[in-house]
């Protein structure tokens, strides 16, 4: 009864060696390695729980709909979904990681999508990439300098850059989606290696080489420091300003970059291209990914394992041929599980 | 001189701040529009018309000072008023139809307020999930009932015998929450509670204060006051489309920011979130007046919310600044 009641409170790595007993060591030494192998596969469990999950979903799709693995069509529809969703969720999870959280990315898509084919359009391709960068960068540097110059609590500066945002899409064409009719925009926008897209290249350009900026620069570990104690940080002298500015700025880069492949892909400028139900997949996807909203945890690669956990799930509700109507239902209970699961672990771990 | 230096005409400008800008801005829109503003049709107008979103300010004021806050204000208000429609519709009357939309409004309220008082998650992620949700199934009750223009009619036929004066009705309403939640929040043991836990969550924990149970009774709070906005605009606008009151929920946060209610809760009056909805309103109806592009109204509304937090932020005693999220 005693030696079950000490095992019980062991952790991986402890040895509870006070509480071993001359009487029976080959037991306890059993007890002890059945216990720590179970530790073991719990936490194996528990470190890739997004890997196992996103396993479970492809066999899941293969089973119920066997075309899954063999359609073209369907990788492509899959690179399509991840791609957008996920350059956001990169910029996302760089805001999340330096403790801030970014609401305007999915507006700032909008803005992108709206102006770009608007300039396209009236002032010829040349200039489009020059006038939507600095109308986007300029938004990011907005709520940057209101975080930082002006303590705005985040999320109210990217509410409000979010909203000029908003202001902006709807006034340069007064609300109208508008088609564009341009060869080398168009076959940025279909054109593609064995099912997977270009620009779904460039995306998985971004992770991989913001990844080693975030895990092997100083840059990246101040972003870390930053999150982890902005305070801390500040006294050891990281420029915190100046990070959280990045970060902002980083964010609002890849959501203009998110927008334009909108144009491409969908040869057109649409006001409602982005909006609410982006910036709220990109917050669900970066906390699906292990980013904390606390800020100062997790990272890329896992950001956008989850992204591609999002996008799967979506195809299912699309295979499963769920209503339409109820997809931002879906979501939001998507965000709600999403949330309490990382915070019931948070709180198994402390 | 006296006053400048015992600080009181600071104090004083502090505590009124939102009652001078809106007197100033009165007086300027007054003289830019050549008075045209003043009619009475106008002022009764925008007075009525501003009743649904004071009500849902004050609602979402009463959160913000418990130091939290609720996104899922303007959809619950969607979700309520279809719901009510399609029930009213099929002929159960009115009695069946509010219990049936409050219900449901008070049970998202439900929703938020245990994720809100049993976790730590931060609330605006939790209300952004429930606010999806009602958006969603909003638009779900209306497509499942598929008689849009018919509810359209009914809804009209129902509220036409409303006599003349009948926009003050809503005004009414709209005063007498104010009284009432005004009331709870600084005359009440629940008001002094929601003030210490915005104040400060951990020290009121330690002294005694049920955090959990006022957390969860706030956002219980809030959503039935979404139900009375609801019924007020149902009886106000006489419509219900696919999307309405989405508009809502920007202005919401925006009406307590700019009448200077602290953002992170504990410090704060209701009548500013008032003022500042008052505010807000009257702004776009004088930018309407004036033939501003409804486009850019939003961009506008971001600069004023701006232009509001940097004014706090100002005029806050640097003892009480904190840097928090």
């Amino acid at each position: 009864m005693e030696l079950r009641r000490s095992c019980s409170k062991l952790k991986p790595g402890q040895v509870a060696i006070s509480n071993l007993t001359p009487l029976n060591p080959f037991l306890f030494l059993m007890i002890l390695l059945s216990a720590h192998r179970i530790f073991r596969a719990k936490d194996f469990l528990l470190k890739h729980n997004l890997i196992i999950a996103l396993a479970i979903l492809v066999s899941l799709m293969i089973v119920l709909f066997p075309e899954f693995l063999f359609s073209k069509g369907i990788l492509l529809s899959f690179f399509h979904m991840c791609t957008i969703l996920g350059i956001l969720v990169i910029g996302q999870s760089i805001v999340l990681i330096i403790g801030g959280i970014d609401l305007s990315n999915g507006s700032i898509v909008g803005l992108a999508s709206i102006l770009g084919a608007w300039v396209a359009l009236s002032h010829g391709v040349s200039i489009i990439l020059v006038v939507t960068f600095l109308a986007c960068v300029s938004l990011g540097t907005l709520s940057g300098l209101l975080i930082t110059r002006a303590s705005f609590p985040p999320l109210i500066a990217t509410l409000v850059s979010m909203s000029i945002a908003e202001g902006l899409t709807l006034t340069v064409t007064g609300g109208a989606p508008l088609a564009l009719n341009n060869d080398a925009l168009s076959w940025f926008g279909v054109a593609n290696v064995g099912g997977v897209p270009v620009y779904s290249m460039i995306w998985i350009g971004i992770v991989i080489s913001l990844y080693v900026v975030l895990s092997k620069t100083v840059f990246g570990r101040h972003l870390y420091a930053v999150g982890g104690s902005e305070r801390t940080s500040f006294v050891c002298g990281v420029d915190t300003s100046r990070i959280k500015m990045m970060a902002y700025m980083i964010s609002a880069v890849l959501a203009w970059l998110g927008g334009l492949i909108y144009v491409c892909y969908t040869a057109s400028g649409c006001p409602r291209a982005g909006g609410f139900l982006y910036m709220l997949d990109s917050i669900s996807a970066s906390v699906i990914g292990g980013l904390s909203l606390y800020g100062g945890r997790g990272n890329i690669l896992d950001a956008t394992l989850g992204t591609m956990f999002f996008a799967l799930l979506y195809m299912m509700v699309i295979f499963l041929n769920i209503s339409p109507v109820l997809d931002a239902a879906f979501r939001g209970i998507l965000l709600l599980v999403v949330v309490l699961y990382a915070f019931m672990k948070e709180k198994r771990k402390s | 001189m006296s006053l400048l230096s015992n600080g009181k005409l600071k104090s004083f400008v502090q505590e009124y701040d939102i009652l001078l800008m809106f007197a100033a801005f009165l007086v300027a829109i007054t003289a830019i529009t050549g008075g045209s503003w003043l009619s009475v049709g106008n002022i009764v107008n925008v007075v009525s018309r501003v009743a649904v979103l004071g009500i849902l300010s004050i609602a979402q004021c009463a959160v913000i000072l418990s130091g939290q806050m609720d996104l899922s204000v303007s959809s619950c208000l969607a979700l309520f008023c279809s719901i009510y429609s399609v029930v009213f519709l099929g002929g159960y009357g009115i009695v069946v139809a509010l219990t049936i939309s409050s219900v449901a409004i008070l049970l998202i309220g439900l929703v938020n307020g245990m994720f809100a008082s049993r976790t730590t998650i931060p609330a605006f992620v939790v209300t952004l999930g429930t606010m999806m949700i009602a958006h969603s199934m909003h638009l779900y009750v209306l497509k499942v009932a598929r008689y849009l223009p018919q509810i359209q009619n009914a809804i009209y036929e129902f509220m036409k015998p409303i006599p003349k004066g009948g926009e003050l009705f809503a005004v009414f309403i709209w005063i007498a929450v104010f009284l009432v939640v005004s009331f709870m929040l600084s005359s009440t043991r629940f008001g002094r509670y929601v003030y210490a836990v915005g104040g400060n969550e951990k020290v009121s924990f330690y002294t005694g204060v049920p955090v959990r149970k006022i957390k969860f009774l706030v956002y219980m709070l809030s959503s039935a006051l979404v139900c009375v906005a609801s019924f007020v605009f149902l009886y106000k606008f006489a419509n219900i489309a696919p999307g309405t009151g989405e508009w809502y929920l920007l202005d919401t946060i925006a009406a307590p920011i700019i009448g200077g209610v602290y953002l992170f809760g504990g410090r704060g009056k209701l009548w500013k979130a008032v003022m500042g909805a008052l505010f807000l309103e009257i702004l776009i109806n004088f930018l309407r007046l004036v033939g501003v592009d409804p486009y850019i109204f939003s961009a506008i509304k971001g600069t004023i919310i701006a232009i509001g937090v940097i004014v706090s932020i100002l005029l806050t005693p640097s003892y009480l600044r904190t840097r928090t999220r």
